[in-house]
């Protein structure tokens, strides 16, 4: 999957603009990455890549290139 | 003159637009000024609608949701459609969910296809659209969403266990979605009408085969039948500023229901 359209995933999974959201942004800098959208970021990585993240892995997030690494089938 | 309920400008989607309710509201919604966009499942009964409607710029799309939510579920094909909706940056000031389909069916033969083609067309579909629409690509801040309910999910009958259920599933989410768009201050409730004089209601007492349906459903409430229209009034006024305080709620214009 191309980094474009990963954006574009977690663009829709925390409701941001496409183009707000880059692989550079801290995540604790995004005031729409709370628990809810956590949530969304699990079931999304579920339903796209049919794959399981750990609590401790979600944690070791600190930015969206981070996420994004996550998003392998 | 002020007019509290005006909709100039406002922007509503509304299902299950081709006949009953769901063609009064969109009728009135136009006739209060606003940009109304039809579904339904048929596409003549929808441009009957669309020719009826004062004003310029309406737009309607066939849609039936027995197949969008039935077995294989197109998970794209709502987000797509609401991409259409939203060209051009317009986004939606109000969705009013009409679309329904009533079943008369005794428990021992209500098969579970049965059951699912009913709360496909009456809930999924409410919950699957509201969720596209509010996506804030979809939907402005402070806009409206109305799912249309009925005094049976309070009040039920006999061998209706799959409308009945439906839209007490509708009942019990509408408070959980206001909760979850509170911060857009995007408003959610629910119009519970008694008998109204639609099409469903004629088939719902042919299915009956019961002369006396009519008789008995008049009798059930202090005023009697309602019309179509008495219930777009009520979507009129959630959708519009003069009920900016009502959220979670479930409206009851059903004449008295007793």
């Amino acid at each position: 999957m191309t980094n474009e359209k990963k954006l574009e995933l977690l663009a829709e999974t925390m409701d941001l603009e496409a183009e707000d959201i880059t692989a550079d942004k801290v995540l604790s800098d995004i005031e729409e990455w709370d628990s809810v959208s956590a949530i969304s970021f699990i079931a999304m990585l579920d339903d796209e890549f049919g794959k399981t993240i750990s609590a401790g892995d979600l944690k070791r997030c600190k930015t969206v290139a981070d996420l994004m690494e996550q998003m392998e089938e | 003159m002020k007019n509290p309920m005006d909709l100039s400008n406002k922007y509503i989607l509304i299902t299950g637009a081709s006949s009953g309710i769901g063609k009064a509201t969109a009728i009135y919604c136009a006739e209060l000024g606003a940009k109304v966009v039809l579904m339904g499942r048929n596409t003549e009964k929808l441009l009957e609608t669309k020719k009826l409607l004062p004003g310029e710029d309406h737009q309607f799309f066939a849609m039936d949701f027995r197949t969008l939510l039935g077995n294989s579920v197109r998970r794209d094909y709502l987000s797509e459609l609401f991409g259409q909706i939203t060209a051009g940056d317009r986004k939606l000031d109000g969705f009013v969910h009409c679309a329904g389909i009533a079943s008369v069916m005794p428990l021992k033969s209500l098969t579970i296809e049965r059951l699912h083609e009913v709360m496909s067309v009456n809930f999924y579909s409410f919950i699957e659209m509201t969720r596209n629409y509010l996506k804030k690509k979809n939907s402005n801040d402070g806009s409206s969403i109305i799912g249309i309910s009925s005094v049976l999910a309070v009040r039920p009958r006999e061998y209706e266990l799959a409308y009945v259920a439906s839209k007490a599933a509708m009942d019990a989410a509408v408070p959980v979605i206001a909760m979850e768009s509170a911060k857009r201050r995007i408003r959610v409730n629910c119009i519970a009408p008694g008998s109204v004089n639609t099409e469903m209601a004629a088939n719902m007492a042919r299915e009956y085969k019961n002369q006396n349906f009519q008789e008995k459903q008049k009798k059930q409430s202090i005023f009697g039948w309602q019309q179509p229209e008495d219930i777009a009034k009520v979507c009129a006024f959630l959708l519009s500023d003069a009920s900016r305080a009502f959220t979670a709620q479930v409206l009851r214009p059903d004449g008295g229901y007793r």
